[in-house]
């Protein structure tokens, strides 16, 4: 370790009183409304991708003032590549539904606006919402998902980094 | 406004969503942060409270607040008559 050099300890719990008790209260709202951007994101200005960053926001915020071994969220390797995997599968899932069906990447064949799937496939794909939106609102949490793990695997494997340099 | 045609779609994905997350929330630690029965209630209240505040969504109006609820029978014929009519009267929003 370079002497003099600041950085942020995000291993140690030496934050102050107020942000212990305040953190995770704010965590937990921040979560929720997460969530609320990812399912209205097709309705509402935000999406997949804006509401997994607001979870991430959650748990690195979470990170920042307990510390990685403090964290009341334990974000294992396991749950991040499980979430991964069904997010991108998802993803892909629903493209290739729409290339099977009707030769065309991605096509909404929930929303079927062409009208080039059956009726029966439409009504498997379609949210049951009074928009009628297809498959966007899963592509959104498919994104979503993605996300949330994305973003907090890197801000938790950034701040593992200060600590092996430490255990050198 | 109605409470009766309130069908908990996007509510159920919605509850999953925050399982798998809550899954995650480990509480009794040796930790410094007090997170009790009372947080919980308070957190509860504060929810409710923001949702009121951000208001219905677009489309989903059966609830005063944001809750990205399923407020239609699902009856594409009506859908489609809906959707019509609301074209033809210009404005973006449902009514019931």
């Amino acid at each position: 370790m370079v002497e003099g050099k600041k950085s942020p300890n995000w291993n140690k719990n030496d934050s102050s009183p107020i942000l212990k008790i305040m953190t995770l209260p704010i965590a937990i709202i921040m979560i929720a409304l997460g969530i609320m951007t990812i399912l209205g994101g097709h309705i509402t200005p935000g999406g997949g991708f804006q509401g997994g960053a607001m979870i991430a926001g959650a748990i690195i915020f979470c990170v920042i003032i307990y510390g990685v071994d403090g964290s009341p969220f334990k974000i294992s390797h396991k749950f991040i590549s499980t979430l991964e995997s069904v997010g991108a599968l998802a993803y892909v899932l629903l493209g290739l539904a729409g290339l099977a069906l009707t030769g065309s990447f991605l096509y909404n064949v929930g929303g079927n606006l062409y009208g080039l799937v059956p009726p029966a496939i439409v009504a498997i794909f379609s949210y049951p919402d009074v928009t009628h939106s297809g498959i966007v609102p899963y592509l959104n949490i498919a994104v979503g998902l993605k996300v949330f793990v994305g973003l907090s695997a890197v801000v938790i494997a950034f701040s593992q980094f200060k600590k092996l340099a430490e255990e050198e | 406004m109605s409470f009766a045609n309130i069908v908990i779609g996007p509510i159920i994905i919605a509850l999953i969503f925050g399982f798998i997350i809550g899954t995650r929330l480990h509480l009794k630690e040796e930790n410094s942060f007090k997170f009790t029965a009372g947080a919980i209630v308070a957190l509860i209240v504060g929810g409710f409270i923001m949702a009121y505040d951000i208001g219905q969504f677009a489309y989903y109006q059966d609830l005063p607040i944001a809750t990205t609820c399923y407020n239609w029978r699902f009856d594409w014929q009506c859908i489609i008559r809906r959707t019509s009519e609301r074209r033809s009267l210009g404005n973006g929003i449902y009514f019931n």
